[in-house]
């Protein structure tokens, strides 16, 4: 388990140094000075040398990578034009909100899932059952700032239950942010749901056909008694990978829909970077939800170690 | 007798009895490529202005109203699906394209796999929209179809490469490919002669997947502005144009919305209608939902009660 654990961590830490260095060198490949696009056209060669001097843009890229990547090991990630201050700085100050809506709706998404997804499998012809799988197909086909608008159009605009968009801290009033809040995790959370209602549906009807069920029956254990004891904690394992390997597509519905709800999030920070050309902002954003993401998936790992020893042994 | 005709057609009625989705949603695929490339000829021009009939609703003239120039808006969602379903596909050609490559030479060579499938790794760690974003920016000051179409293949490329990769892999250690190189073929005849015939189904159900999440991206990168820009429609583009007229005249910006959930819908049911042919854990669903059918019919009762068990 040890040996597993530091094995991971060292992929992991591979994988991230990959990633900076792919972003760095990608976002530094860009046709045009940095400094052009901060300043625009009209701007002086003098002043453009100037601030490309101030922001070390003109250095050799081999040096500005080093430098860069020994700033990054000790948090530091650059200095952000847009927000006037360090990235990291502001990517943290940011991150509250999104990470919230990420974990709530992952949360209430895995309690409103599994009852749903062992209904369609105990009783698949059931009314419920078939409404739920075209429902879920229909969760995971509707693009979530298009659904984000439409329940503001319904549930904000034209019957006033939620307000329209805006965000408080939770510390601040938890009542009033849960009110600003309630859509936006309504919205990740529908496709979450769907997401894992068609994956559980899947493993659960894969476990059903073998035959601990029958010796579960022969032995006189209930239906619901096969369902949760024994079927659910096995079909959950494939459900618990889903979990992590979407953590990132979740992510970026958020920062999608950040955009829609004005939630001052990563993704309204990203917007405003790309509106501003920030490409610091923009190189410190995508690794910071990079790094989240892998942790999550070493959590998944563990997890999972944890739940099979069939993995732990290996 | 039967000719080639019937026995498809046999096929087809069989396939109907067990997997009626993948035959609806099938269709429904065919339909919309149909309309999207015959559309623009029937339908009026989706950039012909006429600012006093503008915001308006549907009528006759109009099936779904105009927009905020006074633009029919069915030919405007219509011609948007040429933009958005060409790029989907183009995109899902190159990005199918390059990850099967990487994922055959990485399931295949067995030694290219660590540094191949690392970068993979790499590419897959960050958000897909928040990495097509930061693409979009980096390639082009000036957004547009060429940086969208490049971006994203990068995002989808490690998608399809990891499965292929793992397919390839299966298909490496199989009877007939010791057989092929006790035979001495060269390795790269066993690799496209062998390997890639008995990987092309799982290939096939990548693309459905990756054409309908290139269609969700596309969406949502013109719905930023960092995908083609307007006066060129796309659907996501639309509903940003739609989005101040939301509560006045809401269908313009339900149609554009509707034929994104439609379009993904149906590439995501074709691709699982596929799967359930080729993957045994899809099939497993298939054959529960069978027998349920037949328990169903053999008690003579209609409905779920028969189909499970008694509770107690």
């Amino acid at each position: 388990m040890t040996s597993l654990i530091i094995r991971r961590i060292r992929d992991m830490v591979v994988v991230l140094v990959f990633v900076t260095t792919a972003m760095f060198f990608i976002l530094h490949s860009i046709p045009g000075s940095p400094a052009i696009a901060i300043l625009g056209q009209e701007a002086s060669a003098e002043q453009i040398a100037a601030l490309n001097h101030e922001l070390g843009f003109d250095k050799p890229l081999l040096a500005q990578y080093l430098s860069f990547m020994g700033h990054a090991f000790r948090g530091d990630l650059g200095y952000s034009v847009s927000q006037s201050g360090g990235v990291m700085h502001a990517v943290l100050s940011y991150l509250g909100p999104t990470l919230l809506i990420a974990t709530s709706a992952t949360v209430l998404g895995v309690l409103v899932a599994v009852p749903l997804a062992v209904r369609t499998v105990s009783r698949p012809r059931s009314l419920l059952s078939r409404f739920l799988m075209g429902a879920s197909s229909f969760g995971l086909a509707i693009p979530s700032f298009w659904l984000a608008l439409i329940l503001v159009l319904l549930l904000a605009v034209r019957t006033r239950v939620f307000p329209v968009t805006g965000y408080v801290s939770p510390l601040e009033s938890p009542a009033r942010a849960a009110s600003f809040l309630a859509l936006p995790i309504i919205v990740i959370m529908a496709h979450q749901v769907a997401l894992l209602v068609i994956t559980l549906r899947e493993s659960l009807a894969a476990e059903m056909l073998n035959p601990y069920v029958r010796t579960a029956r022969a032995k006189g254990a209930s239906e619901r008694r096969v369902m949760y004891r024994h079927v659910l904690p096995n079909g959950l394992l494939p459900a618990v990978t889903v979990i992590g390997g979407n953590f990132g597509s979740l992510l970026g519905g958020v920062v999608i829909i950040e955009t829609v709800f004005l939630i001052p999030g990563i993704g309204y920070l990203l917007y405003g970077g790309v509106q501003a050309r920030d490409y610091n902002l923009i190189l410190g954003i995508t690794i910071i939800t990079a790094a989240l993401i892998v942790l999550v998936n070493l959590a998944v790992d563990l997890v999972y170690a944890v739940l099979d020893p069939r993995v732990r042994l290996q | 007798m039967s000719t080639p005709v019937t026995t498809a057609a046999r096929r087809i009625a069989q396939e109907w009895h067990r997997n009626r989705s993948f035959i609806v949603w099938f269709t429904v695929l065919v339909l919309l490529i149909v309309v999207s490339i015959a559309g623009p000829w029937v339908l009026p021009s989706p950039s012909s202005q006429e600012l006093a009939i503008r915001l308006q609703g549907p009528s006759l003239d109009h099936v779904l109203g105009t927009d905020d120039y006074g633009r029919d808006i069915l030919s405007r969602v219509v011609s948007a699906g040429r933009i958005s379903l060409g790029l989907s596909a183009l995109i899902t050609m190159l990005a199918v394209g390059l990850g099967s490559v990487v994922g055959l030479v990485a399931g295949f060579y067995t030694g290219t796999s660590s540094i191949l499938m690392r970068i993979m790794d790499s590419l897959m760690a960050f958000p897909a929209i928040v990495l097509a974003i930061a693409l979009v920016v980096a390639l082009s000051s000036k957004p547009g179809a060429l940086a969208e179409t490049i971006a994203l293949t990068v995002v989808f490329t490690p998608y399809v490469a990891r499965v292929v990769r793992s397919r390839a892999l299966t298909i490496s250690q199989r009877g007939f490919v010791t057989a092929a190189r006790a035979a001495g073929v060269r390795g790269v005849r066993i690799l496209v002669v062998h390997v890639l015939p008995n990987a092309l189904p799982t290939i096939m159900v990548q693309a459905t997947f990756v054409c309908a999440s290139a269609l969700l991206a596309d969406a949502s990168l013109s719905f930023l502005g960092l995908g083609v820009a307007p006066p060129t429609p796309t659907w996501g583009n639309m509903i940003a144009d739609a989005k101040p007229y939301i509560s006045s005249s809401p269908l313009f910006i339900v149609a554009p919305g509707t034929a994104i959930v439609i379009a993904v819908m149906a590439f995501n049911l074709a691709g699982d209608g596929i799967r359930s042919l080729v993957d045994p854990r899809a099939k497993a669903v298939l054959n529960l939902q069978a027998r349920e059918r037949r328990q169903a019919k053999d008690s003579g009762i209609r409905g779920s009660q028969a189909a499970s068990p008694p509770h107690q």
